[in-house]
């Protein structure tokens, strides 16, 4: 029966003791081995870290293996041949001549040339060379054979890498060079960039050093950094939860460091998971979520508005999508939203991408068209005939504030956002269609600004008979539609607001653009009782823009719990 | 109530409630597997006294709830971050402790609290800056600034 525990991984204090011990005997050995040549200690942390490390050697990234892959390191480092240890001790004597006899070790990998002791011809001859001297950790001889190699050739850096690393040209800069190089070249774009951080660990920080601000050696310890012994499943596990609950935090811990990021940007779970419940709760027509009020549906004022407004054509309407009780049964078998797993091949099969730029409706904020229009007033009856007209300038807002219940909230008004966003809830919705209801008295004083709100409901464009579509340009999700109660107090209007929800374009340089928005395309009324259609002008609209609002996000959050 | 003796990594014994050790899946499966209640101690291997201690307080106290449902749906565990008064002032100790209460939890199979584990790292994590994040858990920053600065824009987009 102990068999059970025994197998099992060793316990996390052991392995702090082990990695801590390790740690200790690792840099002591690096004290005693490269002492004079501070600058090139290979730390597996410093940004320094040879190619051969950090991109040719992909290691299993669980945090829990990194002592064992410093532990090879260390051994390749042991058997370094004594005469090379000489050569280093005699380095530190003084700037040493040239000494083109001794072999440098050979670990360029594929494209290695070993040198031989023919005198160094061209530049790229020297630069190999200064190469292998770096490795070697001596710093004299490889600045001056990098500085022969540049005079020789000024182009040399860019023949190197073409010889040795064909495919990856960011990575494999040599040191010295890089700081002159960097500022040319453009980084690996992100997605080949973050590859490169495969099996990287995630490293302690400097811990403060005590000793230097009290003079005394007893105060240094050791840096610890504990969040680096957790396995892969649990840091999945934590970063989940971030990740559903906190979506900017989750997405800025990709900044932290290299094995964060790896995280972020590979594990599909997180963003499969943020996909499901983007897309999952929006509402995919044919119908909609409830009536137009936010209450439970009633079929035949759907299908009365709905026939009514296809068949004039003023929405396009599929023709599969009738009313009959037929149509109905058959919708059962078909699918009821786009499919992921079809969806994420448009976005190079990446959640993560198709996350960022499918088009989705946002709940933790609210649309905004901001509209701005001149007018021409009156000549004031007072004036002298030649002055001037007077011209107005009109702003107003309209507001589109979604919930995934396929409610929405729309109002129209020239208050600025800032006066009327955090008071666009369903509390205040609720509070005022109750007063409304029984009397006409005068309200509190901050529900001027939003008494005109009106109860709206929305879906998505979404033909379950022609999906999935064959054209792969076609983008479900895109066409956004909202029935909105008129203004008039009778409530004899429905208006219909059509629109297409475009995400942010990709900018240059990975850098994204404007945020999402829902552009016009029809904005058109339905009289109820008259069955009167009409279109609005749609001259001063503007598309609506995304903002986010944190108090959204919290409604949001509580809402989800429940 | 029957008691069972526990043994911790650094050989230390812990009597403690049949019940109580039941809270952790794996002690429970052992138990079950043998059949009776066993005289000699269990022993623990991963996980020292101190840590043991800590997590069989964090079980007297929940003793009583109800078992997690079993279904593994883990999407209705990550709703939300909140976690209960007790739980958060348990949770009150130094990182080194944070973590290792959270590999003992996944050890010993108790998902509550390895989820109130997770979720109080989630919480450190929540409403800071990349900076601020490496200084909370002592993570040196391994980009170089044009890696840093490229994957800050890339990711510009969440905070909108």
């Amino acid at each position: 029966m102990s068999e059970k525990p025994t197998e099992l991984k060793p316990s996390s204090g052991e392995l702090a003791d082990e990695l801590e011990s390790f740690r200790r005997q690792w840099k002591e050995d690096l004290q005693f081995q490269r002492q004079p040549l501070t600058t090139t200690t290979p730390q597996p942390n410093s940004d320094v870290v040879p190619t051969s490390s950090s991109s040719s050697n992909p290691i299993d990234h669980t945090t829990l293996k990194a002592p064992h892959k410093r532990r090879h390191s260390q051994n390749a480092r042991d058997t370094i041949p004594q005469d090379l240890l000489a050569q280093r001790q005699h380095d530190i004597d003084g700037f040493r001549s040239l000494d083109l006899d001794v072999k440098p070790t050979p670990s360029l990998g594929s494209g290695e040339r070993i040198l031989d002791s023919a005198p160094l011809t061209t530049g790229l001859e020297h630069y190999e060379a200064a190469v292998e001297k770096e490795k070697d950790g001596r710093i004299n001889e490889s600045v001056r054979l990098y500085r022969k190699a540049f005079k020789l050739d000024p182009s040399v850096h860019e023949k190197f890498k073409e010889k040795y690393y064909p495919k990856q040209p960011a990575s494999g800069k040599p040191k010295n060079a890089e700081s002159a190089e960097t500022s040319e070249q453009g980084l690996l774009p992100t997605e080949e960039l973050v590859n490169t951080f495969t099996g990287v660990p995630i490293t302690a920080g400097e811990s403060i050093n005590l000793a230097s601000l009290k003079g005394k050696n007893s105060y240094k310890k050791a840096p610890t950094c504990p969040i680096s012994t957790i396995p892969r499943e649990i840091l999945i596990h934590i970063f989940s939860m971030l990740a559903a609950t906190d979506l900017p935090s989750f997405v800025r811990s990709a900044t932290v460091c290299k094995s964060i990021c790896y995280l972020i940007y590979t594990e599909r779970q997180f963003w499969r998971e943020l996909c499901k419940n983007a897309y999952e709760n929006m509402i995919w027509g044919p119908s909609w979520a409830c009536d137009i009020k936010g209450g439970p549906l009633l079929d035949h004022d759907l299908d009365k508005i709905e026939t009514g407004l296809s068949s004039l054509g003023i929405i396009e309407e599929d023709d599969s999508e009738g009313s009959g009780e037929e149509e109905i049964s058959k919708l059962d078998v078909l699918p009821t939203r786009p499919i992921d797993e079809i969806e994420v091949i448009k976005y190079n099969s990446s959640y993560r991408l198709m996350f960022i730029e499918r088009p989705k409706i946002r709940y933790n904020g609210i649309y905004i068209s901001t509209c701005t229009y001149l007018r021409q007033g009156h000549q004031a009856a007072s004036s002298m005939a030649l002055s001037t007209i007077p011209v107005h300038m009109v702003t107003y807002y309209r507001y589109l504030r979604f919930f995934p219940s396929g409610f929405a909230i729309h109002l129209l008004t020239p208050a600025e956002p800032s006066d009327v966003v955090h008071s666009i809830t369903i509390d205040n919705y609720n509070y005022l269609s109750s007063i409304k209801a029984t009397t006409s008295t005068n309200l509190p004083s901050h529900f001027n600004n939003i008494k005109h709100i009106l109860p709206a409901r929305w879906r998505v464009h979404f033909n379950p008979h022609t999906y999935p579509s064959p054209n792969s340009t076609d983008e479900p999700g895109h066409r956004i539609q909202i029935e909105s109660k008129g203004s008039d107090t009778a409530g004899r209007y429905i208006n219909t607001l059509d629109l297409t929800l475009k995400m942010r374009p990709r900018g240059i340089g990975g850098r994204r653009g404007y945020g999402d928005r829902l552009s016009w395309n029809s904005y058109t009324s339905f009289n109820v009782l008259t069955e009167d259609k009409g279109a609005y002008s749609l001259k001063n609209d503007k598309p609506f823009y995304f903002s986010r609002v944190k108090s959204y996000e919290r409604e949001v959050l509580k809402e989800a719990e429940e | 109530m029957s008691q069972i003796i526990l043994l911790s990594s650094d050989n230390v014994e812990m009597k403690v409630d049949k019940e109580v050790a039941e809270r952790s899946i794996l002690i429970k499966n052992m138990l079950e597997d043998v059949g009776e209640t066993p005289d000699q101690a269990i022993p623990i291997p991963n996980v020292n006294e101190g840590v043991l201690r800590k997590v069989i307080e964090w079980c007297e106290h929940h003793r009583n709830d109800p078992p997690p449902p079993a279904d593994e749906d883990s999407d209705s565990r990550k709703k939300s971050t909140d976690i209960e008064e007790w739980d958060q002032k348990f949770m009150q100790v130094d990182q080194e402790m944070l973590f290792e209460i959270i590999l003992a939890a996944n050890y010993l199979d108790i998902k509550p609290l390895l989820d109130v584990g997770c979720k109080t790292v989630a919480n450190m994590i929540k409403g800071k800056s990349p900076e601020e994040i490496r200084k909370t858990f002592n993570i040196q920053n391994d980009f170089t600034p044009e890696e840093e600065d490229q994957i800050r824009r890339e990711n510009e987009w969440a905070e909108e």
